[in-house]
């Protein structure tokens, strides 16, 4: 999905009425990008059950530390969700032994205020 | 050179509107209007705040669909043209370019070669060679490996024009392009610009706001009066002390610098 798409992510940034100019049909791109990140989203959840707010909070992260890039930021965030979770799970398997908090939850209770605090501070 | 078969259409002219207006919320911006843009050379457009001169651009661009007439471009109507394949034909920079956090130099232009290879084509040795080719025309070799914003305002405007000298059109639609450079990236662009129209025999439409480098560096001058077409002709004629207060609405006189021999007008 992601060759067939690239170029558009990449050029998309630069607003709409530079990707007109050079010939991309805006529409159409912005359609086909919004479902095939919804697929996308929508076979994960089904696959691992709903884990709110790590899709949220890494590609903030990746933009972060500074990959603002279309593919660079793709893999960042990859990258930042997966370790996310890992330590999410670890922490909820470890923190209230020998029970088992979820770790769909934790993202929740840390993720949200982290992205609320994260959106407050940009200026 | 594809610069010079786009040129030598059979009809001779790039652009053909007839009738063409654009409204908007009952409020005209641009009167019907009927022109025939020719081929070569930079066309510069000039008029006060609000004459509908950038507004013209952006239907020729074509950015707003026009409230009524056609425009035609190289004998074809504007909306029979696929998006790619007239970007191929046709660039424009708008008066504001976005910023381009995050990419290089050489990155923004290659975004140019777009319409050529398309969603899924190949970047190849071709396009390769075409960003290559459009970052010497434009001075730009040293920056290639630069993120755009770290550039000065002249710097990045010259990128911009790079861009759109790798999408390789023949005719390019520019916006005010010197509205936020000082006086010496002002002549730098615009030199550049007249240069590149009449090396690659590209048509050139540019919106100036300086009356003084519409002068200097177009081959012809529109001089739009809210909305309307009140003067087409060759500079020298446009720079009238006359003519200019009717552009204007302000009185100018008219001096000539003796060593450049280039007009300037003066508002009193």
């Amino acid at each position: 999905m992601v060759p067939l798409q690239m170029r558009w992510l990449e050029i998309l940034p630069l607003g709409g009425t530079v990707a007109k100019v050079v010939g991309v049909p805006l529409a159409r791109a912005r359609l086909a990008l919004l479902a095939t990140s919804a697929a996308m989203a929508a076979v994960a959840t089904l696959a691992a059950g709903p884990l709110s707010f790590v899709s949220l909070l890494a590609p903030h992260l990746a933009c972060r530390i500074g990959v603002t890039r279309a593919l660079p930021q793709l893999a960042a965030t990859a990258l930042i969700g997966a370790a996310i979770m890992v330590f999410a799970d670890w922490l909820g398997r470890n923190l209230y032994f020998p029970f088992q908090i979820p770790a769909g939850l934790l993202t929740s209770l840390i993720g949200s205020p982290a992205l609320v605090w994260m959106l407050a501070r940009r200026p | 050179m594809t610069g010079l078969t786009a040129s030598q259409d059979p009809s001779g002219s790039t652009f053909v509107l007839s009738d063409l207006s654009f409204a908007v919320k009952g409020r005209t911006l641009l009167h019907p209007l009927s022109l025939a843009l020719s081929g070569n050379g930079v066309t510069g457009l000039i008029g006060h705040n609000g004459s509908g001169k950038s507004t013209l651009l952006k239907l020729l661009a074509p950015q707003h669909a026009p409230s009524a007439g056609t425009i035609r471009f190289h004998d074809r109507d504007l909306k029979a043209w696929g998006q790619r394949e007239f970007a191929r034909k046709l660039a424009y920079l708008p008066q504001q370019a976005p910023s381009a956090s995050g990419l290089l130099v050489r990155e923004l232009i290659a975004l140019g070669r777009y319409p050529w290879y398309g969603a899924i084509g190949r970047f190849g040795s071709h396009d390769r060679q075409k960003v290559d080719e459009a970052m010497e025309m434009t001075s730009l070799v040293p920056f290639a490996d630069r993120l755009v914003d770290t550039l000065s305002g002249g710097e990045r405007q010259r990128v911009w024009i790079a861009m759109a000298m790798a999408q390789d059109a023949s005719c390019l639609l520019l916006d005010e392009p010197t509205s936020a450079l000082d006086i010496a990236h002002q002549i730098e662009v615009l030199s550049l610009i007249a240069c590149l129209a009449h090396e690659r025999a590209l048509a050139v439409v540019v919106v100036l706001h300086d009356v003084n480098m519409a002068a200097r560096y177009c081959d012809e001058v529109l001089a739009l009066h809210s909305g309307h077409l009140i003067a087409r002709d060759d500079p020298h004629v446009i720079m009238e002390p006359a003519m200019l207060e009717k552009i204007y609405g302000t009185r100018m006189d008219v001096v000539s610098h003796g060593p450049t021999g280039h007009t300037v007008a003066i508002p009193l």
